[in-house]
């Protein structure tokens, strides 16, 4: 009898364990990070796929490095030979100058993949994404990382969305690419064509505005609804690109010139601002400009995107 | 039966997760780790108590440090030629634990009756993610103590007198308490770099998120054990951290120590001796029955010692498929262990490889027989 009695606990405990959600949880992200580091893109989502819940921020990083994988986006690679390369004094141009601003279509596999990496962070809160929310939400270092991570994937995009739409060439320079275009977009509101034509003290190789200036992929044939979408994607990115930068430290050298953009950014927005004002009854930069969500930026007009287009992105892109 | 009703409810709360060892026997990792069924020395507290019930006399360990390391020879090409940049430094280390383990567990058995001290200090790191590089840092430094009781439940054995036959039950209870730093850093973000740059040890630990706890917790095994002349043969069932509850310290980001969790394991042994001078030991381990999840080849472990004289042993094994290989010497007042011996640390098998050598010396230990 008391054999028996001593057996028993060992007959439960052998039968009885089995993992909690929180245990797969661990796991699975630790077998990820596996995958992510042999470039197993597909094993890695697999062994993600809805298995933490949404306020690990641990497990969101992996899931926006797995969609990272399949977008061959490295953010060593970026730290070591493109960082360097970012000019806050010519912002958009020096971004379409990097290395990985080689897209040769709009939406490839790899645009298309680190703009979801991108959406996966941005989307971790609920409402209009913001690095605040993230240190909120996710604690100070869970969301400092993906304030970081989020940071780089941007940089990056944003090379890419203005060096194809841009038409820009391996300097970076706007509309000397070997695509025709000279503007990002071919404007048609009465706003936006005087700016172009006439009032910008400066907009590049965009100086005209007689419908056929802007990227083939941002007009007819394209349904309109997919080039709102693009041309949202880089509002989208942009703003959360500024937003990021006015929330996290960039004093470390690591960092590059990233530290100097915000500041910088933000004279040209004061500058861009007051122009509007100056030539325009009606006023759009500074809505557009708080706008981080990409369905919040769907539901604005075409005529605000498309001057906030003309009187700030081509007049920065030169 | 009331009572085995609340101590099943009880026990079915209870689960498991990745191995993370309280301690590890030297002798047992260069034999594969396959030591559940062998673990006779200082560290039989830290693999099966129940073995304590094959113990007669009292014996000593005073002095018995280890220390562990990643084998930087098994490939020292590759740290030669780390590279220039951050991309070719991170590259070299992608996937290649770092590993240091400094510990020392003196203590005392009598009769069936064993204590040891705990103090253990681990650091594991591990670089992860190409996409967006995450350095993982798992460091500990335990200090406490664990005692226990082997207890015959039929049959009268003695490792020393004779042999015999026993099914013994064994029962031991830990206290604990830990430092540790358990997370993952994203490398390019400042929370690493700052807390490297932040000043001395102390703070640096501090700034990556150190907390410490404490706790008490119980193991518990079954040994079979038949021994008749120069043939021995052992099968052992341990549950080790059946409850191991480490209660976090209050701290600032609510981080928490890493838990002990539940390990079922067993083992099986054949030894086949004249005394200590010749002789030879195979052991086989099956390891986390608990963990439905675990591959088999990945909970296996296989030893081999060859007893050569009473001063000279090898020791061999194969440990989830990685190889371990080391000598043993007794100088008398001195004996020493050491070796090489790889360790599987990613969640699969052959994931993460972990090469290692260890050496461990135990001064002046002692055994009168009862």
């Amino acid at each position: 009898m008391r054999n028996s009695l001593i057996l028993v606990p060992f007959l439960f405990i052998l039968f009885s364990c089995g993992k909690t959600e929180e245990q797969v949880c661990v796991d699975n992200k630790q077998e990820a990070k596996y995958y992510l580091t042999k470039s197993q893109c597909s094993k890695a989502f697999k062994v993600l796929n809805n298995t933490c819940e949404s306020d690990d921020s641990e497990y969101i990083a992996l899931v926006a490095s797995a969609y990272g994988c399949q977008a061959n986006y490295s953010e060593l690679d970026f730290l070591d030979l493109d960082v360097s390369s970012i000019n806050s004094a010519s912002l958009l141009s020096s971004l379409a100058s990097l290395s990985s601003s080689n897209e040769t279509q709009a939406d490839s596999t790899e645009y298309v993949a680190l703009q979801n990496a991108i959406q996966t962070i941005l989307t971790s809160t609920s409402g209009n994404p913001s690095a605040a929310q993230r240190n909120t939400t996710f604690g100070s270092e869970g969301g400092t990382n993906l304030n970081f991570q989020a940071l780089f994937m941007i940089t990056v995009q944003l090379g890419k969305f203005f060096a194809y739409y841009g038409n820009a060439d391996a300097g970076g320079s706007k509309g000397s690419g070997a695509l025709g275009n000279t503007c990002i977009y071919s404007y048609t509101y009465a706003d936006a064509v005087s700016w172009i034509t006439t009032d910008s003290p400066g907009t590049g190789s965009c100086v005209n505005a007689t419908g056929g200036e802007g990227s083939d992929d941002l007009e007819n044939p394209v349904a309109a609804s997919e080039i709102k979408t693009r041309l949202c994607e880089g509002i989208i990115l942009f703003n959360n690109f500024m937003d990021i930068l006015g929330n996290v430290d960039l004093s470390d050298s690591i960092y590059g010139d990233l530290s100097s953009v915000e500041a910088a950014v933000n004279t040209l927005y004061t500058f861009q601002i007051a122009q509007e004002n100056l030539y325009y009854s009606t006023t759009h930069i500074s809505t557009v400009r708080s706008v981080r969500l990409q369905s919040d930026c769907e539901a604005l007009t075409n005529e605000q995107i498309e001057k906030y287009y003309a009187i700030f992105f081509e007049s920065i892109y030169l | 039966m009331k009572y085995l009703i609340l101590l099943s409810l009880f026990i079915m709360s209870a689960y498991s997760t990745e191995e993370r060892y309280l301690n590890r026997s030297p002798h047992g990792l260069l034999m594969g780790d396959a030591y559940t069924a062998v673990a006779d020395g200082a560290f039989t507290l830290f693999y099966n108590p129940a073995i304590l019930a094959r113990h007669t006399g009292f014996s000593f360990w005073a002095i018995n440090p280890s220390v562990a390391v990643t084998n930087v020879l098994d490939d020292p090409e590759k740290y030669n030629n780390l590279g220039n940049s951050p991309n070719e430094i991170a590259g070299v280390l992608f996937s290649d634990p770092v590993y240091v383990n400094l510990g020392a567990t003196p203590g005392f058995k009598m009769g069936n009756f064993g204590l040891s001290a705990i103090v253990n200090y681990n650091t594991n790191l591990v670089l992860y993610n190409k996409v967006t590089p995450m350095l993982d840092i798992d460091y500990r430094f335990d200090k406490g103590f664990i005692m226990g009781y082997g207890m015959p439940l039929w049959g009268s054995f003695s490792q020393k007198g004779g042999g015999g036959e026993h099914l013994a039950f064994g029962l031991s209870v830990k206290y604990l308490q830990r430092e540790s730093i358990y997370g993952s850093y994203n490398l390019t973000s400042p929370t690493l770099y700052n807390a490297l740059e932040s000043g001395d040890i102390d703070t640096v630990l501090a700034a990556l998120g150190q907390v410490r706890g404490g706790g008490w917790g119980f193991d518990m095994g079954l040994d079979y054990a038949k021994k008749s002349g120069p043939n021995g043969f052992y099968a052992g069932l341990s549950i080790v951290d059946v409850y191991t509850n480490l209660i976090t310290n209050n701290n600032d980001q609510n981080r928490e120590v890493q838990p002990q969790n539940l390990q079922a394991n067993l083992g099986l042994a054949w030894e086949f001796g004249f005394a200590e001078s010749f002789g030879l030991v195979l052991s086989a381990d099956y390891r986390n029955i608990e963990d439905t999840e675990m591959e088999f080849g990945k909970k296996t472990r296989y030893g081999l010692e060859l007893k050569l004289t009473s001063a000279l042993s090898v020791m061999a094994g194969v440990n989830s498929g990685l190889y371990s290989y080391g000598l043993r010497t007794n100088l008398g007042f001195l004996d020493i262990y050491a070796g090489f011996y790889g360790a599987d640390v990613g969640r699969k098998l052959g994931q993460v490889k972990s090469n290692r050598g260890i050496i461990y010396l135990s001064l002046f230990d002692f055994t009168f027989d009862g």
